[in-house]
């Protein structure tokens, strides 16, 4: 059986095939009618590799095939029972990947047609020898390793192109998500990408242009097109942010050219970004420094004046020219008061939790300091000041800043106070905090300035206060370290008799 | 020798106003006074003046404007001519000029002078003005 040619034929074949296929063992399912045609299949295939598997009829075929378990099936055209067409048919069913080739006793261009036709890789003409099997065997395994190879390159490749589209959907999901409004414009000016912060910030409510069209001045701030169009044509680009007209919110714009690698610019990119808040603190600050200034210009505008007189000789006698002079002296105290005030109140803002030293304290012995250190002032006014104090009141808090507190406090209590007037202290500890109470005989709070107490530069103005020199921020002051201290401040006070101001300050601080 | 001219001054700075007083008073002139635009109105009530002085003071709601419109509204009252003295601009970002119709059809005052003033400025208004009453 063997042939020369055939065997010549095969060696070509393997030469000509490349990679790690060629010689690649597979699993043969091998179905014929005739014993002697199985077994000589065995015979030849085994000892090449193969592993072989026979069946003498369609139906034991498909009684024992299982999808995923052979490579190759070699079938004969015409049993009895199932014709191999027909099997061919059901295996290529149960498998896709399974490469059939058809054995035939009667090899004529129509049943290798009719066979090729029905999916069959090949067929091989009874009688053939040992080589042509193994030829044709090894063509087809060639064949099939090739399509698992495909497959799994398409597979592959698949896989790839689901992370590419997950990867675009997640930087979609963040652009979508931005708090700060994104629009792309194109080469052509055309709307490419635009996300719902865009429609937000602009108050879009309407649907947007569809992608491909121009940014509609219906929709667009013209300021914003105008920008857009500079940044495209100019030759600069600055990263400054430009601030939109109008509002709130108020916008700022930053816009781009993108550009390819080459330079080219391939498109305009807008970012819009929300500045309300940042606009709410430059008025603020806007608004402390015309207070400060305000501040400073009523005691100058004061002295200043006062000064002018001296200077005119208006003043003859000396004895006023020496009022004069104390109460030029006692505005610039009241000046240098302002500015150590000041300077507090910037140390309280600027200052966090970690820069305080919250340390165990009797706030008692600071109450009775302060009032020693106070006490020319009181004296001075002809005020008297009494405390009435446990010995010992522990809290946890910074010892500076309960210092700065009580001074400012009883600044105040002495300061509007009548002549003669009283201030007292008094303190007793309530579950988990201390109360202290300043009590004054002092000018009183009416209603109405009551809630604004504490407001930086606040003052009450009445015809007694004029005369009372005061920075408007003691109190402020006083606020913010009790809130630092999670403490409560309450006031209670009737005009013409006096004021209690009653702090409360947690006798252990809260861990974290 | 003429009665001498009375001069109402407001201004919630006690010292400004005690030296604005001395300068007027040295010159001559009567001086009444108030810390508030509510007491000055309560003396306008009991008193007649040649000449107003008042302080902006805007952060008062019954500031110098006030008074001068309170002025304005009293037929035997609104001849007097009314000195608007205040430094207070930038605080409410407000700026008015009496070269403006709109902003003198407002404010209803006949001069403006800047605080600090100068005594010689002052006492300089207060003459031409006065004087221009007792003409018209």
């Amino acid at each position: 059986m063997m042939d020369p040619q055939a065997n010549r034929s095969h060696g070509i074949e393997q030469a000509a095939s490349s990679g790690t296929n060629a010689k690649r063992p597979g699993r043969i399912l091998v179905v014929d009618d005739e014993l002697g045609m199985r077994e000589g299949c065995r015979r030849i295939l085994a000892p090449e590799g193969h592993t072989v598997t026979v069946a003498g009829s369609a139906e034991e075929a498909l009684a024992i095939y299982l999808p995923g378990t052979q490579d190759l099936a070699l079938l004969d055209l015409r049993m009895p029972g199932m014709s191999g067409i027909e099997l061919l048919a059901r295996l290529q069913q149960l498998d896709p990947d399974l490469i059939c080739v058809m054995i035939t006793a009667y090899a004529t261009l129509e049943t290798a047609v009719q066979a090729t036709k029905s999916g069959a890789y090949d067929y091989l003409a009874k009688p053939f020898t040992p080589d042509e099997l193994l030829l044709a065997v090894n063509k087809a395994l060639e064949r099939h390793w090739l399509r698992l190879e495909a497959a799994q390159l398409r597979e592959h490749a698949e896989r790839s192109l689901l992370l590419v589209s997950t990867e675009q959907s997640r930087t979609r999901t963040i652009i979508q998500s931005m708090a700060d409004g994104l629009l792309v414009t194109n080469r052509e000016g055309n709307v490419v990408l635009y996300n719902p912060s865009l429609l937000r910030l602009l108050g879009i409510k309407s649907e947007m242009p569809a992608p491909g069209q121009p940014p509609s001045p219906d929709l667009f701030p013209q300021q914003l097109l105008d920008w857009m169009a500079q940044a495209w044509t100019g030759d600069e680009v600055t990263m400054a942010a430009h601030e939109l007209p109008g509002g709130p919110p108020h916008l700022a714009a930053n816009i781009a050219p993108i550009r390819d690698e080459a330079g080219d610019r391939l498109g305009i990119v807008t970012v819009l970004r929300d500045i309300t808040e940042l606009k709410s603190l430059q008025q603020a600050m806007s608004d402390f420094v015309s207070m400060v200034a305000h501040e400073l210009r009523s005691p100058l505008g004061a002295i200043s004046q006062y000064l002018d007189v001296l200077k005119a000789g208006i003043v003859k006698d000396p004895e006023k020219e020496k009022q004069i002079i104390t109460r030029c002296r006692e505005r610039t105290g009241a000046l240098s008061q302002l500015v150590r005030d000041l300077l507090d109140f910037s140390v309280m803002q600027r200052r966090g939790q970690a820069d305080r030293s919250v340390v165990p304290l009797n706030v008692a012995d600071v109450i009775r300091e302060t009032v020693e250190f106070l006490a020319p002032q009181a004296g001075e006014r002809d005020v008297s000041v009494s405390t009435d104090l446990p010995e010992n009141l522990p809290i946890e808090a910074d010892q500076a800043e309960m210092g700065r507190l009580f001074t400012n406090l009883l600044t105040n209590a002495i300061k509007y106070n009548r002549e003669g007037g009283s201030v007292h202290f008094s303190a007793h500890t309530t579950d988990g905090y201390v109360s202290i109470e300043v009590t004054d005989t002092g000018l009183g709070i009416s209603p109405a300035a009551l809630p604004r107490l504490g407001e930086a530069f606040f003052r009450v103005k009445t015809t007694q206060t004029a005369q009372i020199t005061g920075t408007g921020l003691g109190l402020s002051i006083c606020r913010q370290i009790i809130a630092a201290h999670d403490g409560h401040l309450e006031i209670e006070s009737e005009e013409g008799k006096g004021s209690t101001f009653r702090v409360l300050l947690p006798r252990h601080r809260a861990v974290g | 020798m003429p009665e001498r001219m009375r001069v109402l001054l407001v201004d919630d700075d006690v010292d400004f106003l005690n030296a604005v007083r001395l300068t007027l008073e040295a010159a001559g002139y009567d001086v009444i006074s108030a810390h508030t635009g509510e007491d000055a109105i309560g003396l306008l009530r009991d008193a007649s003046v040649d000449v107003a002085i008042l302080d902006l003071m805007m952060e008062e709601p019954d500031s110098g404007i006030a008074v001068a419109h309170f002025l304005r509204r009293q037929p035997e009252m609104r001849g007097i001519p009314v000195i608007l003295a205040t430094a207070v601009t930038e605080k409410t970002g407000f700026r008015v000029s009496l070269d403006d119709p709109d902003d003198r059809d407002w404010l209803q005052v006949d001069a403006w002078v800047d605080k600090p003033v100068d005594p010689q400025t002052l006492l300089r208004e207060v003459g031409r003005l006065s004087r221009a009453r007792q003409s018209g």
